[in-house]
């Protein structure tokens, strides 16, 4: 450093952001110093994402916060002011272009050396993009194709590509960069980011991996419900003091778990699983093992990359089954495929909204969609008694407005969600997988989501709620699964389901464990 | 189209980009009051606005064509003129509802116009009629299935996998053909299912009527159709909700090139020949009639009252022009413009409609 440099390059004040009807950020300070590594860390809905989309130009923020990168103030709402002022974010996908060379994604979106006529001096570009591969230690040949690199590779020219940019760099964000990387790779990435730090930079680090962040921050900043709830250094910040503030340590909220009834224990559930997963390997699954058995509510949970969402995405043949078997009601599930699914009463529910119904299809035909049969007498589609149909789970599961024939897509996320819910329920599955199922759903709808499914449950169905809203969970589970590893690690039922206990089984050392 | 509406207040990073004009068309609809309940429909305007046209060209046409356009022959002209074309239309129906494209009609019906005359050719008029026409049919699902295969299987993009499967289909003709117009041999029995007129009406019409019915029939009234209609609004979500999607596409592609060569053995057994490659005129007013029928009656929804209309609207027009003294050019350039104007006003509405989420 420089003697004279300002002690901090990116100081943030204030900063706060209201969508619609939630705060999402509620007046945050930041800083970060030139040259150091400062974790943030936070549960998924802290307010993260939001403060860096505010400090990459993708959102407003509300009036009165302020940004000032080395002494100038910010404008916000503009990713290339973000650029020019020298932020820089490298997001897990990296953002490369597969079928270009490592040269071409260097230059991508800037501009070529060019000699007389507009001809590319490709010489010199070849030599520059070596200069800059140098920078992060990087190897490869400049021609060659992107798609060869390994993920380590791939993370350098990210890198390689943020720092090279004329206006110069100075404050990098890493987003979950270890996401994406092979356990064996992780040492490089910290050999890069040292590199980096070395020329002066800013690293901001985002990782949900406790260990990693005691390995390289030199500050932590813990962000909870939109606020800081601790900043200093590293050293200030055991393993256990940032599992509590991340989490926050409330001990009001184990009220109503099942306001209806006995817990799951002491009500009659049927003896043969529903659901039964053994030894299933499928993407980041490497053995998952667990059963559900009808009339239950359980929970599952698990960090990106552990491999929760591809209980799902295997159902739905969206990830290929490489080993295990997965029975449905005793019987074995050959290859998943949601028609079979359906044939088996299983109904799965993904997380993405495009994937959950047909937007342009009116809410009648949504509902109806996965069991046309009954409304089909041999002859034709019975309209009115689709009708009749429509309108009973509107008004069963209170969807607004409540109009037959609106497209799906004019409704407001909350009733989508309950379309698809109902749309489900209505084929009376035995067992209802549901992926971040009030995900982009306000606090009422939530709550009647909830209930929704709990109710399901009363009624005889094994639901299966995979989630990383550790509240929801909380008030509907009788068991909650824990996922780790690529495999279900631990349970907890009863009194044990916490938000607290859940989050720590999430983090615990999977090494420690194994 | 051109007045602008007063903007419904919505937050500016949530509009589309792209502002196409705000149209008399919702400033009706909310005149109608028709924006409730029934909203998913489109308004009345939308759903029928191509009905009015088409009434409004009749009578123009009627009021300054006195005695050429409103007469009897006239008209069944056009419409007797429409049959083939039609059913080439209707054939897109299918794979245009599942959200696919298929280009390889124009050589299916090629080929199977030269099939045709050649069965008749080779064996001197002595195979059956029955026989020459149901070998000529089936070459329908063997072009469908290795258009689905492509597709499904190979994950070749439709426009490009049938565009050539065409080509092969024409290639295959013109073997067949041998670079001449193929007319030995063709039984009138067999012409005559082509030219026979019941009661002043050519039988033609019976066949492209009996179409558009089953077609309407499988689109609206059966489980399948909305299965296909699924499909093509949102392929993966419908996959997930449980629709074989796959075999969606399999059975819209077989439909297709099945309807092509029935359009081919039409023209054969009206033309009383089998010159090579008449498919390939027909492929464009296909397009525009389905395209523009997707605009109407179920505005936004590949469907078979709306492209009846649309082929009307294309047929009248062309007739009305050329009746003016209009000379041959004004056809393919009519269909064009129809082509253009049917994917513009749909485009629209996909604009105006996604405005409406965001407010």
């Amino acid at each position: 450093m420089t003697p004279g440099a300002p002690e901090t390059v990116l100081e943030v004040r204030g900063l706060a952001k209201t969508f619609v009807s939630q705060r999402a950020l509620a007046g945050v300070d930041f800083d970060v110093r030139p040259g150091e590594v400062h974790a943030l860390v936070g549960h998924n809905g802290s307010g993260k994402s939001t403060l860096i989309k505010i400090l990459a130009g993708f959102h407003d923020p509300d009036p009165g916060g302020t940004a000032t990168v080395a002494g100038t103030p910010l404008r916000f709402g503009d990713p290339d002011a973000s650029r020019a002022a020298g932020l820089r974010f490298i997001h897990q996908e990296l953002g490369l272009v597969d079928d270009l060379t490592v040269l071409e994604n260097l230059r991508l979106g800037g501009a070529y050396a060019t000699g007389r006529l507009g001809r590319i001096r490709w010489r010199d570009e070849r030599e520059a993009a070596r200069r800059s591969l140098r920078r992060v230690h990087l190897s490869a040949h400049p021609d060659a194709r992107v798609a060869e690199l390994s993920p380590i590779q791939r993370t350098q020219l990210a890198v390689a590509r943020a720092l090279d940019e004329e206006e110069g760099a100075r404050v990098l964000f890493l987003d979950e960069p270890t996401a994406t990387l092979p356990h064996s790779e992780v040492e490089r990435l910290f050999e890069l980011i040292e590199a980096t730090r070395a020329h002066g930079l800013g690293i901001v680090y985002i990782s949900h991996r406790l260990e990693e962040i005691e390995r390289i921050a030199d500050r932590v900043t813990v962000l909870r419900d939109g606020q800081v709830v601790g900043t200093g250094p590293r050293s200030e910040f055991g393993r256990d003091r940032l599992v509590d503030l991340i989490i926050g340590l409330q001990p009001e909220a184990v009220e109503a778990r099942d306001g209806s009834g006995a817990p799951a224990s002491e009500r009659a559930l049927g003896d043969e699983a529903c659901l039964r997963f053994t030894g299933v390997q499928a993407g980041e699954l490497r053995d998952a093992t667990f059963e559900l058995r009808p009339g239950e509510v359980v929970g599952m949970a698990g960090l990106a990359g552990s491999g929760v969402h591809d209980v799902v995405n295997v159902l739905l043949a969206r990830t290929e089954l490489e080993g295990g078997t997965i029975d449905i009601a005793g019987t074995p599930l050959g290859a998943p495929d949601p028609d079979e699914l359906r044939r088996r009463r299983a109904a799965v529910l993904p997380s993405q909204r495009a994937l959950k119904s047909i937007p342009t299809f009116t809410v009648r035909e949504n509902l109806t969609l996965p069991d046309l049969t009954p409304l089909w007498n041999g002859r034709r589609l019975r309209r009115t008694e689709e009708r009749r149909v429509a309108r009973e789970l509107i008004r069963r599961f209170d969807i607004r407005p409540p109009a037959l024939e609106k497209p799906l897509m004019e409704l407001s996320g909350g009733n989508q969600q309950k379309v698809a819910v109902a749309k489900w329920l209505r084929t009376e599955p035995r067992v209802f997988v549901l992926d971040e199922p009030t995900q982009g759903v306000d606090v009422g709808g939530k709550g009647e989501i909830l209930q929704l499914l709990r109710g399901a449950a009363r009624g005889g169905v094994g639901v299966l709620i995979c989630s990383s809203d550790l509240e929801d969970l909380e008030l509907v589970c009788d068991r909650v699964l824990v996922v780790r590893d690529g495999g279900v690690r631990s349970e907890l039922t009863g009194a044990a389901i916490t938000r607290e206990r859940i989050s720590e089984e999430c983090y615990r050392d999977g090494a420690s464990n194994a | 189209m051109e007045r602008r509406m007063p903007e419904v207040v919505s937050p500016p990073e949530q509009r589309p980009a792209d502002q196409g004009p705000r149209g008399s068309s919702e400033m009706l609809q909310r005149l109608l009051g028709r924006r409730g309940d029934d909203d998913g429909a489109g308004s009345l305007l939308e759903r029928y606005g191509g009905l009015l046209l088409l009434a409004l060209m009749i009578v123009v046409f009627t009021i300054t064509l006195p005695g050429k356009f409103l007469t009897y022959d006239n008209l069944i002209g056009v419409v007797s003129n429409e049959t083939i074309g039609g059913i080439m239309a209707l054939a897109l129906l299918l794979p245009l509802a599942a959200g696919v494209f298929d280009i390889s009609i124009g050589g299916a019906m090629t080929l199977a116009v030269v099939l045709c005359t050649w069965l008749f050719q080779v064996t001197e008029g002595a195979i059956p009629i029955p026989v020459a026409i149901l070998v000529t049919l089936a070459i329908g699902p063997i072009i469908g299935t290795i258009n689905a295969g492509l597709v499904l299987k190979g994950r070749v993009d439709p426009f490009i996998a049938t565009i050539a499967v065409s080509s092969v289909l024409l290639g295959l003709s013109e073997v067949i053909a041998n670079g001449t117009t193929i007319s030995a041999h063709i039984p009138p029995a067999f012409t005559d299912l082509g030219r026979t007129f019941v009661a002043k009406v050519p039988l033609t019409l019976a066949y492209i009527a009996v179409v558009a019915l089953v077609l309407w029939y499988l689109l609206d009234q059966t489980p399948f159709g909305r299965r296909v209609y699924a499909t093509g609004a949102a392929r993966e979500s419908a996959r997930l909700s449980g629709v074989r999607t796959n075999r969606m596409i399999f059975l819209a592609f077989v439909a297709s090139a099945t309807l092509a060569s029935l359009a081919g053995v039409i023209y054969a057994a009206r033309v009383g020949s089998g010159p090579p490659n008449v498919g390939a005129n027909y492929l464009l007013p296909a397009f525009a009639a389905a395209f523009l029928g997707s605009t109407m009656i179920r505005p936004g929804r590949f469907n078979v009252p709306g492209l009846i209309v649309a082929l009307f609207i294309v047929a009248i027009g062309i007739n009305g022009l050329q009746l003016y003294g209009i000379p041959f050019w004004i056809t393919n350039i009519y269909q064009g413009v129809v082509l253009i104007a049917a994917v513009l006003v749909a485009r629209l509405r996909g604009t105006r409609r996604a405005k409406r989420v965001a407010t």
